[in-house]
């Protein structure tokens, strides 16, 4: 039951950041700039947060060693997006790009989580 | 020409300023879509902790969730350029992630909460520092040539 009360203030606390850096981001000029806020750790530091204060730092810790492997992959999407976006839009660069972050966050796990 | 540049993926002018009358062109569904897919995001990283451990919740903390989301939306209300410029923008932010994690990882162990703050805080130095250095500066070195261009002519 705690692990579920937990899951979902972790979903509450995710949400409300990923929309406060969204409202930054928006708020901002130039693009370039308020793009940065696309890539902030919004739901990581809901995360870690309400572990660290729920279960102690040993977890979050270990979650954010991790997490190294996930941001590898998320240089790859913003990569792969920023070329594709121009040529084939959103959708198709989304997707492609997911592809890119689970092969490149995939690889790092590997090399540096095993 | 900055690399940049030659693909069209600049601004007018690289200078940070707060436009709150942008804010308009958002609607209250915008912001739910975004919430929608942060907090998703967030329960689903949450489930693959507790049932295949920490690593893997960890590693899907950085899953792309939000910025499909955002490009989709720059992309309906701006075009695909200035998407593409905003992608440019999460490339630094995602470099700066990288510090962030490795902060967070030895902080958490060494301060306890104080060290989740201390990679808050630099993220949004390393960010900063990526956009000054990338984007801001190569293109104030240009400007005093372009305007001393017409005098010389």
């Amino acid at each position: 039951m705690k692990e579920v009360l937990l899951i979902g203030l972790k979903a509450l606390a995710g949400g409300t950041l990923v929309v406060a850096f969204a409202v930054l981001s928006d708020a901002l000029k130039p693009k370039t700039f308020a793009g940065l806020f696309s890539a902030a750790p919004s739901v990581a530091v809901a995360s870690l947060g309400i572990t660290t204060i729920a279960v102690g730092t040993g977890k979050a810790a270990q979650a954010a060693g991790a997490m190294v492997a996930g941001a590898i992959g998320l240089v790859a999407f913003c990569v792969a997006a920023m070329v594709l976006e121009r040529r084939v839009g959103a959708l198709t660069s989304s997707a492609v790009a997911w592809l890119a972050w689970f092969v490149a966050a995939g690889a790092a796990s590997w090399a540096f989580l095993r | 020409m900055n690399p940049l540049e030659r693909l069209g993926l600049v601004d007018a002018s690289p200078a940070p300023k707060l436009n709150v009358s942008a804010l308009k062109r958002q609607g209250p569904r915008d912001y739910v879509m975004r919430f929608a897919f942060g907090a998703v995001i967030a329960a689903v990283a949450g489930i693959a902790g507790l049932g295949m451990g920490d690593k893997m919740g960890g590693v899907l903390l950085a899953f792309p969730a939000i910025l499909p989301a955002s490009l989709t939306l720059i992309e309906r209300k701006e075009g695909r350029r200035i998407a593409a410029i905003d992608a440019m923008g999460a490339i630094l932010g995602s470099i700066a992630l990288i510090g962030f994690a490795i902060t967070a990882s030895l902080g958490l162990r060494h301060w306890g909460g104080v060290g989740l703050a201390a990679a808050a805080l630099v993220w949004m130095v390393l960010a900063s520092a990526l956009y000054v250095l990338i984007v801001w500066l190569p293109r104030r070195r240009k400007r005093p040539l372009a305007r001393a261009r017409p005098t010389s002519t």
